[in-house]
């Protein structure tokens, strides 16, 4: 099996290999790491790439499978995180100048989770600075796999190309307004936002406590069905993570999926969706119909005002946490992160609880929706991703909102209200650049939506789901 | 990141402890923010229309209170 044949396997295909003692954890790390070296370069995916501490853990791997200790489906398998989970003793930059040598005393809890699983953890990826949507210039942009000329969007930038261009079988990233699904979407991933509280947060850089989210980037919804296993459930060190006990997610992708019914998002005026993303969204809707689900048309609730009392919160709770280092090193910080952080300290605290009585009645709404139906489908984003190089856009938009309010009228309400959601790849545009639906669901509805996610994916895989051959940069 | 775990610290805890409530800006920093910071409070304005006063404001809490519905 050839370096690009094996790094083009699925987290779940290459475990069964090493299970089966037919690849070593050492050999499927070094080929990631090669193939790091060659086209890191191009992507700028990752801030620090741990190979010394990654072949270490494959060696230890290895030989506790050698003994008959095999830890499960993550033994072995080489993985990264965005670069605000704490990693101790490797400094967490949260690609920001401010945090640039931070390095943690202790380990965020989902990187403990993955390590007693035996995971090998090979790097930090880039991001957004503090996962605010703006690229600090110390760090630069991360380039798309699908096209070097294009963006992954962000916030979990480099936990996205990573995953894409066949660096690693999985990858963490956070999500606060649609920061693992928007870039998985935009680089052909499955990227999940679970539920508010499914995955502890303990140990992680935060942008906005209340809306802030921790979830896995992956190349198939089995495989994100794995990583989320592996590290959902209550954590003593995290006081929202919830006393929900944690199903099989991965082996439930095996049972008959049941019969559920799927509001579907219809178009509105005012949401700027591309007509080649409308397209595609529809024929994704013509398959799971053809596939037995039912399809019902929904409006979604309140598209305006979610967007506008995340922004509020996130704002707010935002310059909360930054403000220590507004008041010492602003010049430290990226223009527009900066810009956004100065003016959230200047938001009254009647804005911030105005924001959580509209986020009351938004969540009352997604919850009398989701009564009626199972699951909702919308397009991941209105457009997919977008040219790198072009010129700084000022954060506040002339006409009112934050620039982003477009861009995550779709995912954004699902940090507000906390209800899980998921992308999976529906399509390429005509240039080339992957498309997504988002499938979202019921409180620690994850089950279910992993299930019709899987069953989608089956149907399609072949001519969307990416793989080493043919889409990347190789 | 829970509040008592590890958190990054500033680099000057003396200059962070004097100054108290608010972020303190120069005169021209203030004169760049203010017209920004104006704007998007004019937006987030647009919430009256959606939340009647005096309503409950959402806690993070209750998001947690949700149970998943048996399906299979």
């Amino acid at each position: 099996m050839t370096e690009t044949e094996l790094c083009a396997c699925s987290l779940a295909a290459v475990s069964q290999l090493i299970a089966q003692r037919e690849v070593s954890p050492v050999a499927v790390t070094q080929a990631v790491l090669e193939r790091l070296d060659r086209l890191e370069p191009q992507l700028n995916a990752f801030i620090t790439i741990m190979a010394e501490e990654a072949l270490a853990a494959a060696r230890q791997a290895e030989l506790e499978i050698a003994r008959g200790h095999y830890r499960g489906p993550l033994h072995g398998v080489p993985l990264s995180l965005k670069d605000l989970f704490y990693t101790k003793g490797v400094r967490t930059t949260a690609a920001s100048r401010v945090t640039a040598d931070f390095v943690p005393n202790f380990d965020a809890t989902i990187v403990t989770r993955l390590q007693d699983a035996g995971a090998v953890i090979f790097g930090k990826t880039n991001m957004a600075e503090f996962a605010f949507g703006e690229t600090h210039p110390d760090f630069g942009p991360t380039h798309n796999p699908w096209n070097l000329d294009f963006g992954t969007n962000g916030s979990s930038s480099g936990s996205a190309a990573s995953v894409a261009a066949g660096l690693g079988f999985g990858s963490f990233g956070s999500d606060t307004g649609g920061s693992i699904r928007l870039p998985a979407a935009f680089c052909g991933l499955v990227g999940l936002k679970p539920t508010y509280g499914r995955v502890s947060r303990a140990g992680v850089v935060p942008l906005s406590w209340s809306l802030d989210h921790v979830g896995p980037l992956t190349r198939t919804v089995r495989d994100c069905a794995i990583l989320l296993e592996a590290v959902a459930g209550v954590d003593s060190a995290d006081p929202t993570a919830a006393r929900v006990e944690v199903p099989h997610y991965a082996s439930a992708l095996d049972r008959q999926v049941p019969h559920v019914t799927i509001g579907v998002v219809q178009p509105a005026t005012d949401d700027v969706v591309l007509p080649e993303v409308r397209q595609a969204t529809d024929q994704a809707v013509v398959t799971l119909r053809d596939l037995g689900f039912q399809i019902v048309p929904i409006e979604q609730p309140h598209p305006e005002q979610a967007i506008r009392a995340l922004m509020a919160i996130m704002y707010v709770e935002a310059s909360s946490f930054h403000l220590p280092w507004l008041r010492t090193r602003p010049e430290d910080y990226s223009v527009n992160t900066r810009e956004r952080l100065e003016i959230g300290a200047f938001i009254p605290g009647t804005v911030y609880v105005q924001a959580l009585q509209a986020r009351r009645l938004v969540i009352d709404a997604y919850r009398a929706l989701l009564r009626e139906v199972d699951l909702l489908l919308s397009p991941a984003a209105p457009f997919p991703s977008y040219r790198l190089g072009g010129e700084r856009v000022e954060p506040v938009a002339k006409d009112g909102g934050d620039r982003m309010n477009g861009l995550i009228r779709f995912s954004g309400p699902f940090d507000l209200t906390g209800f899980p959601a998921l992308t999976v790849p529906c399509g390429v545009t005509s240039e080339g650049l992957p498309i997504g639906i988002q499938l979202a669901g019921p409180a620690f509805g994850e089950e279910l939506l992993l299930q019709v996610a899987h069953a989608y994916q089956q149907a399609t895989a072949a001519s969307i789901v990416p793989t080493a051959e043919g889409h990347l940069v190789v | 990141m829970t509040a008592n775990e590890q958190q990054p610290e500033p680099e000057d805890r003396t200059v962070a402890s004097q100054q108290t409530g608010r972020l303190e800006l120069s005169p021209e920093r203030w004169a760049f923010l203010a017209p920004r910071l104006s704007t998007l409070l004019a937006d987030f304005g647009k919430l009256d229309a959606l939340v009647p006063s005096g309503s409950e404001p959402a806690m993070s809490a209750e998001l947690l209170a949700e149970v998943p519905r048996d399906r299979n």
